[in-house]
């Protein structure tokens, strides 16, 4: 009996903290979780404050006037290249950001309901040469050896 | 070259197999000779991987364009130090290096077991061969993860080249440290399995693996450190973290590890937590695989964007296959993993480090939730959701807190139940430190609530680490003779693990300082535009624009912009960032440049300019308090680590009287 309770006082401790952990996380979920979708979702559901996008660069859309000047580009639907979204961004540009076949982007910020983006986020992610290169019918990977 | 690679690879393969399976079949039927066979087959494997990686290794040093991944990532202008590190700039690359690293610890763990360990090391080593077998498989298998692969173009005359970002030493070290520590939990995880299997549960396993855990566990901490280092130095936005999904990866077996690294230590003790232990083990090795499936796969957006989407499939499969077998073996074998003792106080050593395990696994877990939520909230909702690092800062800064108030306790607390008399005699001097920090804080004027309770438990902890090396030291003088440094050092070396352990955790608390400082006191100035001779002013410092430098090389154009650094009005120095441009991957690079102290750092990132003279450009300025003292942590966290891990003639001695004892026993 005694042992019992002594194992019943750690388990309801152990308990008590792991809930505290999950509430603190499901607080934190409910405070920063922002909607993610693609160009053709967002365009679907109208202005929307606070989300994420995902979508491809056009290329020969990025316009980049004086220094300091927003960088603006055009982003279309990765499933639907007639989706497409005007992003207008000001901040800094990642590395990975250039104008080639294929460069995913991720941006975040405002949605206002008519085809414009003001991002305050910019992700980019660049297929390697090699799957570029594929993909535009230079030059096809060979069969593995 | 490229056929004896791919061969070697093939070969790689049918040994793993073989050594998966014939040292288990050897053991059930009984004959030595097949189980020693199947073990000696890890010697070969180890010596075919090493022949792969030694043939990548001279391609690249040759320049052998007509493989593609050596095309991929080397050209002719790249220097001999970063041709070596370019073998696991890519996802075939790293792979590879994954299964060398994993070869030659397989082959260490026979060598190191020929004599002992005789029932669990057949099991051991086929749970890792069947690990090589997994990795060797994604090799061979998989276009873009086989490193010999012929490249299309034939044989070009000039490489594609690294990615400039990864032309730095940090590059060179994160990737291996990591890997070291990632290979390093898959043997005590093998251990733990093997004992499961043979029912041999005792702390065998645990004593067995006790250097490959600490080395792992410090191998992965210094990868993760670089890895940081690496950010903050070249990334160029300030930090050193983003809970971005990769440096996650690697972080949540870093926690997990930390509380196996503990958690066994009171099995050692007390034989107690024995289930847990090996559930440690199991989500630790699991997350190794998650990690490196979360850097290879491209699943998810980051720096990290080499990953690539075919081989992703497979790592979950294995991931699945590696929780189902090792937890529905953990359970077959529930009966015989009663403890021997009972947890006693809520306020004892036992219980001090199950909090601590409670809060790693807790962080740990809500760090997997925030990787894993656009995935399931699009699963539960329908609508794909995701969090940044405001969510991981509100969940991990409270719990890492409390976290740091346990560092302080756990090692001095008393086993079974502390009196009042056992926490005054510890407690008291550090708790009164902790006090006058506090106070003197507060005296100076600070204001942020988290950032004095981070500074006051800091000083608690290093005042409880001070005084045990300060307790240990006049004990050890008084009962010696010796002056106070040699009883100091002889106090380390009689007994390195624990104090070795005390220094990780003064590192480990600077380091926190340093997070403290630079999180809580950063201030920024971004998007500043600034024509020459203009300023701006940061807190105390003011950085002026004063030159700019431009020429163009035939692969890139480099931009150097000159500040003049001053703070209130004293000149300090100048920074000179730089931004470059590379034609043929039609990338920018961003080299930043920082004034650095003790006490903080004014770092400068050149963000574009005005070709080709610099009339205007945009600067990212930030002042980083106390960012110094995250690395100086980590040099002392990596000292300790070295202490623990320094080989221990006594400890060595103790064991092997252990293995004699035990192997007498089983003779009975």
């Amino acid at each position: 009996m005694h042992m019992g309770n002594k194992r019943t006082k750690f388990v309801i401790g152990g308990f008590v903290i792991l809930a505290a952990i999950a509430s603190l996380g499901w607080y934190a979920m409910s405070q920063n979780a922002v909607y993610y979708y693609e160009v053709a979702e967002v365009m679907d559901r109208g202005a929307a404050d606070n989300v994420r996008v995902a979508g491809t660069l056009v290329n020969g859309t990025i316009e980049k006037g004086q220094v300091g000047d927003p960088l603006k580009f055009k982003i279309h639907d990765k499933a639907d290249e007639a989706q497409v979204l005007y992003v207008t961004y000001t901040g800094a540009v990642p590395d990975t950001f250039t104008d080639e076949p294929d460069v995913e982007v991720v941006v975040e910020g405002n949605y206002s309901g008519s085809g414009t983006f003001d991002a305050n986020f910019l992700l980019a992610k660049c297929p390697s040469k090699y799957e570029a290169a594929a993909e535009n019918g230079e030059q096809a990977p060979s069969d593995k050896q | 070259m490229n056929q004896i690679g791919y061969t070697a690879l093939l070969l790689a393969v049918m040994l793993a197999a073989y050594g998966a399976v014939m040292p288990v079949v050897g053991a059930r039927l009984g004959r030595r000779d097949l189980i020693q066979s199947g073990l000696h087959s890890a010697y070969a494997l180890a010596a075919v991987v090493g022949v792969a990686a030694v043939v990548l290794w001279i391609a690249m040093m040759t320049r052998d364009y007509s493989n593609y991944y050596v095309w991929q990532y080397t050209s002719n202008d790249l220097n001999g130090f970063y041709t070596f590190s370019a073998f696991w700039a890519g996802n075939a690359g790293s792979l590879l290096l994954w299964l060398l690293l994993l070869a030659g610890f397989s082959a260490t763990v026979v060598y190191q077991n020929r004599v002992k360990n005789r029932e669990l090391v057949p099991y051991v080593v086929s749970v890792l061969m069947v690990v090589s077998l997994f990795f060797g498989l994604l090799l061979v298998a998989f276009e873009g993860s086989n490193p010999f692969e012929a490249n299309p173009m034939g044989s070009p005359a000039q490489g594609n080249g690294l990615n400039p970002m990864l032309e730095n030493p940090g590059m060179v070290i994160h990737p291996v440290a990591t890997y070291l520590g990632y290979v390093g939990f898959a043997v005590p995880f093998a251990f733990a399995m093997a004992a499961l299997i043979t029912k041999r549960l005792g702390d065998f396993w645990i004593r067995s693996t006790r250097r490959w855990t600490l080395a792992g566990w410090f191998f992965l901490t210094i990868g993760n450190l670089v890895g940081a280092w690496w950010a903050y130095v070249t990334l160029g936005w300030g930090g050193f973290w983003a809970w971005d999904p990769v440096e996650n990866a690697s972080f949540m077996p870093w926690l997990t590890g930390t509380a196996f690294l503990h958690s066994v230590m009171i099995q050692e003790k007390k034989d107690m937590l024995k289930v847990w232990n090996i559930v440690l083990i199991i989500m630790t090795f699991t997350l190794t695989i998650f990690g490196t499936f979360l850097t290879r796969s491209g699943i998810i957006n980051s720096v990290h964007s080499f990953g690539q989407a075919s081989v992703g499939p497979y790592f979950i499969a294995f991931m699945a296959l590696t929780l189902v077998f090792s937890l529905n073996l953990l359970f077959s074998r529930l009966d015989l993993l009663k403890s021997r003792n009972e947890l006693d106080s809520l306020l004892s050593r036992e219980s001090s480090f199950l909090m601590n395990n409670l809060l790693l696994v807790g962080m740990a877990g809500t760090v997997l939730w925030g990787v894993l939520w656009p995935i399931l909230s699009e699963a539960i909702t329908g609508d794909k959701q995701t969090v940044g690092p405001p969510f991981f800062d509100t969940v991990i800064r409270p719990i890492g807190l409390v976290f740091m108030f346990l560092t302080g306790i756990c090692p001095l607390i008393a086993w079974r139940r502390a009196t009042f008399a056992n926490l005054s005699k510890n407690f008291m001097y550090p708790g009164g430190t902790a006090a006058v920090v506090l106070v003197a804080l507060l005296a100076f004027g600070m204001t942020h609530v988290w950032a004095l309770i981070a500074f006051t438990l800091s000083a608690f902890v290093l005042g409880t680490i001070f005084m045990e090396f300060a307790r240990g030291t006049l004990v050890r003088r008084e009962m010696t003779g010796d002056n106070i440094f040699k009883a100091f050092t002889s106090l380390v070396r009689r007994n390195k693990r624990r104090y070795g352990g005390y220094i990780v955790h003064a590192g480990v608390i600077l380091f926190l300082i340093g997070v403290t400082g630079h999180y809580s006191f950063q201030e920024k100035a971004q998007n500043v535009q600034l024509a020459k001779g203009e300023a701006v002013t940061v807190g105390d410092y003011t950085v002026t624009y004063e030159e700019f430098s431009s020429f163009n090389t035939d692969e890139k154009s480099v931009g150097q912009a000159v500040f003049r650094l001053e703070e209130d009005g004293k000149f300090l120095g100048t920074a000179e960032p730089v931004r470059e441009f590379y034609f043929a991957k039609d990338q920018p690079w961003t080299r930043v440049d920082r004034h650095s102290t003790l006490l903080r750092d004014v770092y400068v990132s050149l963000m574009e300019y005005e070709a080709p003279d610099g009339a205007t450009i945009t600067v990212d300025v930030s002042v980083n308090p106390l960012t110094s003292w995250l690395w100086i942590g980590g040099i002392v966290a990596t000292l300790g680590g070295l202490i623990a891990l320094w080989p221990d003639r006594r400890e060595e001695r103790r064991l092997a009287a252990r293995y004699e004892r035990q192997a007498r026993l089983h003779e009975v």
